[in-house]
């Protein structure tokens, strides 16, 4: 846990560095969270950031420790490089959004959000997909792979859903063929391709986190729908190997 | 980034339209399907949402909607028209087929002409109504409109101003759960009422009344799914 003190330092620091991002190091010393400041050393540090990497191992020491920047025009959700620096190693990151007053803090975690209902709509930490990953980790007790993604991935030229559902371990199901509990409805929804996925219930209901214009959307929670009201959108349906029944 | 003309304007405002192509498709009753592109836009095969349309010499007219007046009778002109169509023609075939007219944009398109998004406006049905002309060299079909014929009502659906068209979710007695397949109302909700309206704990008594009042209204807080036209005066 984070002490709110630790908050209200980091903000105030990326404040003040803004309209340039503000990289720093979390530490755990005795249990306590201790701020050290990193130099943003990015040819654009407005647009971007880069740090020392022999100076972050200096300083972390083989201790715990979570690295932050900040967005000082948003967004408040990570990038694809963002999502890319994060999968590259094994820290936790912690972003800040501060065009919004107070800051928005978010986490880049390699733990797994246990709460599938409550969750605000946050492109790459907490959207469609995660929604998927985290159900079968507690459900199914699967790891499925985490993907690095830039929001609107689908009009960027990704199409990460139909490239990479059989390295994920899923095959598509063939048309008719019936449906059984944790199967995926691949879904185009104002897309050239697919761009969202939800978990089928059984009884005819979807489990689902739309997004919506938005990369970050704090109204839009996970939902239950009825797959009827889908039905033209889902182009179609994927099982887990290891879920053959 | 501004591009000004000669005139020094700036034109990069101005709303640029992709063009739109109309497809059609000629579907026989005997399952027989033959798709086509006027060969003013392409030459050979276009493809769109994984059908190959042939570009064809096809003149379409008269096709518009119309209220008052007499029924819309559009055109359809092909000139040197494939075997099949022909022959099809020949043998009375026509009777009965349904011509399918698809207005999209190029965009649309499968690749090469376009990104393959396959997406288009509302596809219009006009039935055969006779043919015109029959030569081996051109064939030119009349078409009419589904309303226009016999034994059709307009409107084509109830409007109630009462009752939602929606369909309700099903308890299931054997499961003990509820039954979403079919069901088009997004209530998903653990909290349950009698088709009076009365709040229950028991989820067999769960109904919808279909009634605005004491049946969406209970279960929808802010945007209502009611599907029915309370405006309507009856």
């Amino acid at each position: 846990m984070i002490s709110p003190s630790v908050y209200t330092r980091l903000e105030a620091y990326a404040r003040q560095a803004a309209p340039q991002e503000a990289c720093a190091l979390l530490i755990k010393k005795n249990n306590r969270w201790q701020l050290e400041k990193l130099a943003n050393l990015a040819a654009n540090p407005e647009t971007s950031f880069a740090v020392d990497s022999a100076e972050i191992e200096r300083l972390q020491d083989g201790r715990e420790a979570m690295f932050f920047h900040s967005h000082p025009f948003g967004p408040g959700y990570p990038s694809l490089a963002d999502m890319h620096g994060f999968m590259a190693g094994n820290m936790d990151w912690l972003i800040a959004d501060i065009s919004v007053q107070p800051a928005q803090f978010f986490t880049l975690g390699h733990h797994r959000n246990t709460d599938l209902h409550r969750r605000p709509f946050r492109h790459g930490v907490t959207d469609c997909y995660s929604l998927i990953r985290d159900y079968y980790h507690q459900v199914f007790k699967l790891d499925l792979p985490e993907y690095a993604r830039g929001w609107q991935w689908w009009s960027e030229g990704q199409n990460l859903y139909r490239d990479q559902f059989q390295s994920a371990g899923f095959f598509q199901l063939g048309e008719g063929d019936p449906l059984q509990k944790g199967d995926i409805a691949l879904m185009r929804l104002r897309a050239h391709c697919v761009n969202h996925a939800a978990i089928w219930c059984g009884e005819g209901l979807l489990f689902h986190h739309l997004a919506s214009g938005h990369g970050y959307d704090p109204h839009r929670q996970p939902q239950y729908d009825p797959a009827e009201r889908f039905a033209p959108f889902i182009e179609g349906w994927l099982r887990h190997h290891t879920l053959l029944s | 980034m501004a591009r000004s003309d000669r005139l020094g304007y700036d034109r990069s405002y101005r709303a640029s339209q992709e063009a739109l192509i109309e497809l059609y498709i000629l579907s026989l009753g005997d399952g027989q399907v033959f798709r086509m592109v006027s060969d003013t836009d392409f030459t050979g095969i276009v493809s769109f949402a994984g059908k190959a349309f042939a570009a064809s010499q096809i003149v379409a007219s008269g096709f518009r909607w119309q209220m008052p007046g007499a029924a819309v009778r559009p055109s359809l002109d092909i000139q040197r028209p494939a075997k099949p169509l022909l022959a099809a023609a020949h043998n009375g075939q026509l009777e009965g087929a349904v011509m399918q007219r698809i207005a999209t944009f190029a965009s649309e398109l499968d690749a090469p002409h376009g990104t393959g998004g396959q997406s288009c406006f509302m596809p219009e049905d006009w039935p055969v109504n006779r043919y015109t002309r029959l030569q081996d060299s051109r064939l030119q079909i009349e078409l009419g409109s589904i309303a226009g014929f016999e034994g059709k009502f307009l409107p084509g659906r109830v409007m109630f101003s009462d009752f939602c068209q929606h369909r309700y979710r099903q308890y299931d007695v054997r499961t003990k759960g509820f039954d979403y397949h079919n069901a088009t109302c997004p209530y998903t909700d653990s909290r349950y009422f009698t088709a009076e309206g009365v709040q229950t704990k028991n989820p067999a008594e769960d109904s919808c009344s279909l009634r605005l009042e004491s049946g969406c209204k209970k279960r929808f807080s802010a945007a209502l799914p009611f599907l029915g036209f309370p405006g309507v005066r009856r």
